[in-house]
């Protein structure tokens, strides 16, 4: 139960460091922050202003819709390559297609969509896994360390590739262990740690090349 | 399946996955350092390819410097000095109104004789060859300082095999040479410090003047501008050697290091560039 809670204000230091760290100059991070404010107001909306039992769905549901195409954005806005592009048009077909034949067709709030989620994180955990790899090896100029998108795509990379499984056994974890679910709390938080990481390199970086356009 | 056996296989699961990241994480650092470490052999080759480049340059500049000097000085040289040697004779001998005249040809002969001697000596410093690079710098800053009204002194000073080999001499030489060329001309000194010093090694030159300080940052900022600072670097470089701009004890600074070749190191820069060295026979002090 903590641990729930925990994880839901883990997004709020991100979002500081965000605005502190000037997050918004830099058109990837921009879209980190959307990413957060999103996590945080269905997170809000799911503890405080909606109906227990049919509610939670409808946002889960709605909240992975959103989710995914954001960190598409993230890693477009990014790489800017139109191969990447190719491939978040491909596979947003493929995700709407299983949100429209799992989600929508049986009623947007009736059930938790497996499916939608597992699928999602499966993509946007080849995406940030090539996107690390990419960073390590082609982005020489510049130490991995000292790079904010490293973090940003490590932060994706644990939270999605290691959610994976706790998404596909989603049903069965809340209905039948809820007590697993401390997992996915535990990946948030760390989650949000990286991310805060991210927006402190991000700084450190502009600083030192306040003469460079922001929007890297 | 059993409960207990979907919970084991969701923490192997997770655990996997996290295996599986690690091992990524692992490969691409590896990837990293491995095409760092070729990036920086191809800059090492490139880098020594530019340098070969710029020797052979070099070499070839020098060679052409000491055909032109070796044919002024052999050939004008003897037949200016012996016309002005004649027209002396005669303005001595003769007792008419032309021997004014005569003697004031003479007197602009022995000018442009000094002139062509000081441009032989720039083209190429056969002192070099005969009395060592010790002796030639010594000569040089002696004559220019003469010529602008500059106090000298040496100390320090070494014996004369201090730098042996020939075309190290030789850039040594040219440096110092541009060295007091650009400080004539802008540091506006009265007097000159000479000192030559031996550190492990290295030889270092060091000279210090009540001029106008020249810095490092300085340096960097103008060598892109001038052709001299730009000729210093690049012949420093050719022998691994490097200059300092600074300020010490309330006057301007300006020091060159070489490493100290005798012949040790295969490899050292002065022993490769023994091949490259103009056809000049025995010098500095060999």
């Amino acid at each position: 139960m903590v641990l729930g809670y925990a994880s839901v204000v883990s997004t709020i230091p991100p979002l500081l460091f965000g605005i502190f760290c000037k997050g918004w100059e830099n058109n990837t991070l921009k879209v980190v922050m959307l990413l957060l404010i999103t996590s945080l107001s269905f997170d809000a909306l799911s503890v405080f202003g909606i109906h227990p039992e049919t509610g939670k769905q409808l946002l889960f549901n709605l909240y992975v819709l959103f989710e995914f195409f954001i960190c598409w954005l993230v890693f477009i806005i990014y790489w800017k390559e139109r191969i990447l592009l190719l491939f978040a048009v491909l596979s947003s077909v493929l995700f709407l297609t299983v949100f429209y034949v799992d989600v929508v067709i049986p009623g947007l709030s009736q059930k938790f969509s497996w499916i939608e989620n597992g699928f999602s994180a499966a993509v946007i955990s080849v995406c940030s896994l090539w996107s690390v790899n990419r960073v390590l090896v082609e982005r020489r100029e510049i130490e991995y360390h000292k790079d904010y998108f490293f973090y940003v795509s490590l932060a994706m990379t644990i939270y999605f590739l290691g959610n994976l499984v706790i998404f596909i056994f989603k049903d069965w974890i809340i209905s039948k262990r809820p007590e697993l679910w401390v997992v996915h709390n535990l990946l948030h938080i760390v989650f949000n740690f990286i991310l805060c990481v991210a927006f402190v390199k991000w700084r450190k970086l502009r600083l030192s090349h306040s003469s460079i356009q922001p929007s890297l | 399946m059993e409960e207990t056996e979907v919970v084991s296989l969701i923490y192997t699961a997770v655990f996997v996955t996290f295996c599986i990241i690690l091992f990524i994480l692992y490969m691409g650092m590896r990837n990293r350092r491995t095409i760092l470490i070729k990036e920086h052999a191809l800059k090492v080759l490139e880098h020594e390819k530019q340098k070969d480049v710029l020797r052979a340059v070099v070499k070839t500049e020098e060679r052409e410097r000491l055909r032109i000097a070796r044919d002024l000085h052999d050939s004008l040289g003897p037949a200016l000095s012996s016309v002005q040697h004649i027209l002396s004779r005669q303005a001595y001998k003769r007792r008419d109104s032309y021997s004014e005249e005569l003697s004031a040809v003479s007197g602009q002969l022995e000018k442009i004789v000094d002139q062509f001697r000081s441009i032989c000596f720039d083209l190429y410093p056969y002192a070099l060859q005969k009395y060592g690079l010790v002796a030639t710098m010594k000569q040089f800053l002696n004559s220019a300082a003469a010529a602008a009204g500059l106090r000298v002194t040496v100390a320090d000073e070494p014996e004369q095999d201090w730098i042996t080999e020939p075309s190290v001499a030789l850039q040594v030489m040219r440096v110092f040479q541009e060295v007091i060329n650009n400080m004539m001309k802008h540091a506006a000194c009265n007097r000159v410090d000479l000192t030559f010093l031996t550190e492990g090694e290295y030889r270092k030159l060091r000279l210090l003047h009540d001029g106008k300080v020249f810095s490092d940052a300085d340096a960097i900022q103008n060598a892109a501008k001038g052709h001299g600072l730009s000729s210093i670097n690049a012949r420093l470089a050719l022998v691994n050697g490097s200059i300092l701009y600074g300020e010490a004890n309330g006057n301007a600074l300006i020091e060159i290091k070489i490493p100290a070749y005798h012949g040790k190191d295969k490899n050292s820069p002065g022993r490769r560039s023994r091949d490259d060295a103009p056809d000049t026979g025995q010098v500095a002090g060999a």
